[in-house]
């Protein structure tokens, strides 16, 4: 196999831009659950709230025959499964693992229920796709211009909501609350700093951001809608956070590592001729896993554990010491 | 750390044994009116052969479509009396329980749309009177086997793209490297050999069933790969390859449904698995007595299970008339049994 | 406390009655389920009434029915088990399916290839192999959290997806069922298959999972490992004040509920597909931390969540097909109960 074909100069591009476009969905909900997290809510429903963002983003887009639309409810699906998982663990102060996983189940069920309920027996509807946009000047440069700026005009508001979500909590009052309010409630509380508010607000931008990830995987990338169509990316999310060590601008970063393993084991596939290879497609399968796993325990061997924030999974009631 | 109280499940299973109790009398009402309808239903078509399929997924899946469809036609046509799960589960204990409660309710033929072995013998031994026809391996007294030679329509496929092809590159993608999809490949890299001897082929097995987005990514890479002319195996595979094509303007063939209105330009034809003989077989031999013992129905090119459907609004490319002229040739040798696709599913 | 339980405590429920409020609340989550599950039966042009009878009809109706019930009902409750006791500890492991797969393999190889020709050893050495290997998978993660501090969550979710790769390989290449054209692994020895109970048609592993409830109630209330635990999951600090040594506690835990997942692979494989199969477990896993969660983190209560899901989805499913209903109803429909049981408990509890 000749490696030239996947890290040459020319085909890195291609697969850097591969990698990114495909890991957008993943990365905007790992971005959107870093600020639930650092606001002490570990929200294991992402993956329900990425399915239903995507299927909500096909009907309107179906229907109304417009992308912005189809985004926009996708957001808005994501951030009322928000604030379903915030009134849960917020309001009623609920076990959060189970509230996740009762979200999944329930966006599972109801997605395939209403695709089948308006589309069963026909044939796989789709919408029209967009165009990629190529940023005047900036697609020019060498190497990244391709990577960043041929890209659809999705991908463009998708990193700046990333990056936007990255300084609201780094950089903000508001991102000064959630931090406080995930590493010690109480201190928060006493500070004047409303815990059940800030929480709500950090779960309805990790649910939109979610709903945005599924928009993104239906209307920039498949112009369809399938039973289950996030296939785990919301489970991968919610890994990335813990990777990322709750730094935002990390969690970005490991978003795009995995999908830069992902579609590198599909390059490899593709290279080395795959029916004709014979290592077994499970090994190239595994990769992205096993290397979030290895840098992952890597960087918590070498930093130690305490990026974990303080409160993350307690439930805080205003009056009840933990 | 709290979840619900023991008293919670207790007073649930109360209520739900009371609800049972409810429904209960009204299901006997339900029943005395449900009777009347099926007695008259039987009088109107004695000898409708109370059927039902079961799918794994929705009907938009061009997998699943093809059952329903073969299905619905039969009932159309007034030969079934016609039940549909879709979405079904894929765990064992699942699928069995819902092919249980229909060999219960009486279903005399289960069309079991999945490769669903272990349910299906299950079901097969719990309730002896029904006839199950999947896609198991090993056959029952009571269970048939519903073959795939899919990868004689591939070889047609394969045909074509070899003439189609400019980069003398052509790709596959499928969901695992089983043998259906091997041979599958095998077949439309061979077929592309025919008509074009510098054809490379290029495969990826993206290790899952259903993500159409991966399947998407692997066409991509395929087509950076120079691949001009693509295949699938899979619903996730062929869906995103679908859409990649479409993106790439350049050309693929469907995958057991007619995937034409996916990438209306781009798909030069579609290998199509036929579901009707297989169906009015098995109808035919329940209604005749003469499903057991089992036997594997298989239907190819020759006999109308298979097919390479050609979409008319096929735009990219001219393909070479020759070509298609060597690959009518070629179909009507495979019809006519003079010629038979190698089948090589890699084990 | 009592401050905070006199302040959220729904003004119109007198201040004794936590009894009759959470008798109250629940009925409230249940109707309120009923009528949201009821909702989507109308929706898909269904009869509400007549599904629900259906439903519980689809898991208690013949002994046919109640025994498949239980057989879903299995690997639930043993793995819910385990995922108690560790979640008690505070060690949260989500990755039982993975521990599943692997159990399933290694029993599953046992039972394939060992050349005994008495049953019951048999058995019995799948089923050590089977444990041991769901152990080994979550031991990973309990080293990796023990030695290194590494998060557990994220260690065993991603191990799920290792293991499940790992399975496949092994069902697809060198223990591939001898013309399956799909992903079908080798049927076990027949010797090794699990006597089945005539009528209800259920594999004898459920007598073990019965057995393992009061097994498990006794280690976690009785022993010292039980105290150790609980004192663990109360104050680590406090814990480790008092001797309890975090890193061997967070050791076994991971053993334990990684070995029970494995216990769970092996009774799917040598009791339900009698091969190796994929199909043992569709999330089966993740199922079991909400019977877990929902069994309130005790053996009697994870018994009954295990019972209640099963009965849901079992249930369910036989109601989809008299009914006429799309399967998908019954995937949302235990995410509806458990919703509105969170909320109901919550509010018993004031």
């Amino acid at each position: 196999m000749d490696w030239g074909e996947i890290f040459g100069p020319g085909a890195l591009v291609v697969l850097l831009s591969s990698s990114v476009a495909f890991a957008m969905p993943t990365a905007l909900a790992a971005v959107g659950e870093t600020v639930v997290e650092r606001a002490g809510i570990l929200n294991l429903g992402v993956e329900g709230m990425l399915l239903s963002g995507a299927l909500a983003s096909f009907l309107v887009a179906y229907y109304a025959k417009s992308v912005a639309l189809g985004a926009l409810a996708g957001i808005a699906i994501g951030v009322g499964l928000g604030a379903l998982m915030a009134f849960l663990s917020v309001t009623l102060g609920t076990e959060q693992i189970i509230n996740g996983i009762a979200i999944v189940l329930l966006a599972q069920g109801i997605t395939a229920f209403t695709f089948e309920e308006l589309f069963g027996g026909e044939e796989q509807p789709t919408i029209g796709g967009i165009a990629d946009v190529d940023i005047p000047l900036l697609h020019e440069i060498p190497g990244v211009g391709p990577v960043l700026f041929e890209q659809n005009v999705l991908f463009y508001i998708s990193v700046a909501l990333a990056i936007a979500v990255a300084l609201l909590l780094t950089r903000t009052r508001f991102g000064l609350s959630v931090r406080a309010v995930g590493e010690s409630p109480a201190a928060a509380d006493a500070a004047a700093v409303s815990v059940a508010r800030t929480r709500w607000l950090a779960l309805l931008i990790g649910g939109g951001m979610a709903g945005m990830g599924g928009a993104v995987l239906v209307l920039g990338q498949l112009n369809l809608f399938e039973t289950n169509v996030s296939a785990g990316r919301g489970w991968i999310a919610v890994a990335l956070v813990i990777f990322g060590r709750w730094n935002p601008l990390l969690v970005l970063g490991g978003a795009f590592v995995f999908g830069f393993t992902d579609a590198l084991q599909i390059r490899v596939q593709a290279v080395s001729g795959g029916i004709a290879s014979t290592v077994p497609t499970e090994i190239f399968a595994a990769l992205p896993y096993v290397v979030t796993l290895i840098v992952m325990v890597a960087a918590t061997v070498w930093a130690g554990r305490d990026a974990q924030p303080g409160a993350l999974g307690a439930p805080f009631r205003k009056g009840v010491s933990a | 750390m709290r979840g619900i109280t023991w008293k919670t499940v207790a007073l649930l299973l109360a209520v739900a044994a009371l609800a049972v109790t409810i429904a209960a009398c009204g299901d006997d009402d339900d029943d005395d009116g449900g009777g009347g309808d099926a007695g008259e239903q039987a009088d109107a078509g004695a000898d409708k052969v109370k059927t039902a399929i079961v799918l794994p997924c929705p009907t938009s899946d061009t997998w699943c479509k093809q059952g329903f469809d073969a299905a619905k036609k039969l009932e159309a046509a007034g030969a079934i009396d016609l039940e549909v799960t879709t979405n079904a589960p894929q765990d064992t204990a699942g699928v069995t329980r819902v092919l249980a409660q229909y060999a219960q309710g009486g279903t005399e033929l289960l069309l079991a749309h999945s490769t669903y072995q272990d349910a299906v013998f299950d079901v097969a031994e719990q309730f002896p009177d029904v006839n199950i026809a999947s896609f198991a391996f090993e056959l029952k007294d009571n269970v048939a086997i519903l073959e795939e030679p899919i990868y004689e329509g591939a070889y047609l496929a394969g045909m074509l793209a070899g003439g189609i092809t400019e980069s003398n590159t052509i790709g596959g993608s499928a969901g695992q490297d089983v043998p259906l999809c091997h041979a599958e490949l095998e077949a439309f890299e061979a077929g592309a050999k025919r008509t074009n001897k510098q054809v490379k082929m290029i495969d990826a097995y993206i290790g899952d069933w259903n993500d159409a987005a991966k399947g998407k990514q692997a066409t991509e890479a395929q087509i950076d790969q120079d691949a001009d002319v693509v295949i699938a195996c899979g619903g996730g595979p062929a869906t995103g390859m679908a859409q990649a094509i479409k993106e790439a303007d350049i050309s693929g063939f469907g995958y057991v449904g007619n995937m034409d209105s996916q990438a209306p330009k781009n798909i030069v034809g579609s290998v199509i698995y036929n579901l009707d003989p297989y169906f009015e077989a098995a109808v035919e031999d329940v209604r005749n007595g003469s499903f057991r013992p089992a036997k594997r129905y298989e239907f190819g090119l020759a006999d109308g299970g298979v097919d390479l459907q050609l979409n008319e609004g096929y735009s990219v490319k001219e393909i070479p008339a020759d070509v298609m002229d060597q690959m009518e040739e070629v179909r009507a040798q495979i019809e006519s049994g003079e010629f038979k696709v190698p089948y090589v599913d890699g084990t | 406390m009592s401050v905070s339980q006199a302040a959220t405590r729904p003004l119109w429920l007198p201040p004794q009655s936590r009894r009759l409020r959470a008798g109250l609340s629940s009925l409230g989550a249940v109707l309120l389920s009923l009528v949201v599950g009821g909702v989507l039966v109308l929706i898909a042009g269904g009869e509400p009434v007549s599904a629900y009878g259906a439903l519980i009809d689809g898991a208690f109706g013949s002994p046919y029915a109640i025994g498949q019930m239980l057989v879903l009902a299995v690997p639930l409750l043993i793995m819910g088990l385990g995922l108690a006791l560790a979640f008690r500890g505070r060690v949260y492991n989500v990755g039982a399916e993975g521990q599943l797969f692997m159990g399933a393999l290694a029993g599953g190889v046992v039972a394939i290839f060992l050349p005994v020709a008495f049953d019951p050893l048999l058995i019995a050495a799948s089923i050590f192999a089977g444990m041991a290997a769901g152990a080994a998978w979550g031991g990973i993660v309990g080293v990796l959290r023990a030695r290194w501090g590494v998060n557990e969550v994220i260690t065993s979710l991603l191990l799920n997806f290792v293991a499940i790769l790992i399975f496949t390989y092994c069902v697809r290449r060198p223990l591939r069922a001898p013309g399956s054209p799909d992903l079908q692994g080798r049927s076990i020895d027949p010797n090794a298959a699990l006597p089945v109970l005539p009528d209800l048609a259920v594999h004898v592993g459920v007598f073990l999972a019965i057995a393992l409830v009061p097994l498990a109630a006794y280690l976690m209330a009785r022993t010292p490992f039980g105290m150790r635990v609980r004192m663990l999951g109360f104050n680590a600090e406090a814990a480790r004040a008092a001797g309890v040594s975090s890193r061997r506690m967070v050791m076994a835990l991971m053993l334990i509920s990684g070995g029970l997942a494995g216990l769970a692979g092996v009774l799917q494989t040598l009791g339900v597909s009698e091969r190796l199969d994929l199909g043992i477990s569709q999330g089966y896993g993740f199922t079991a931390i909400v019977v877990a969660l929902l069994g309130r983190l005790n053996a009697t209560g994870v018994l009954l969540a295990a019972v209640f899901i099963a009965v849901l989805q079992s249930g369910g499913q036989a109601m989809s097909v008299t009914e006429g209903l799309p399967y998908a109803i019954v995937l949302a429909i235990p995410g509806v109960f458990v919703v509105f049981l969170l909320i109901a408990d919550r509010l018993a509890r004031g």
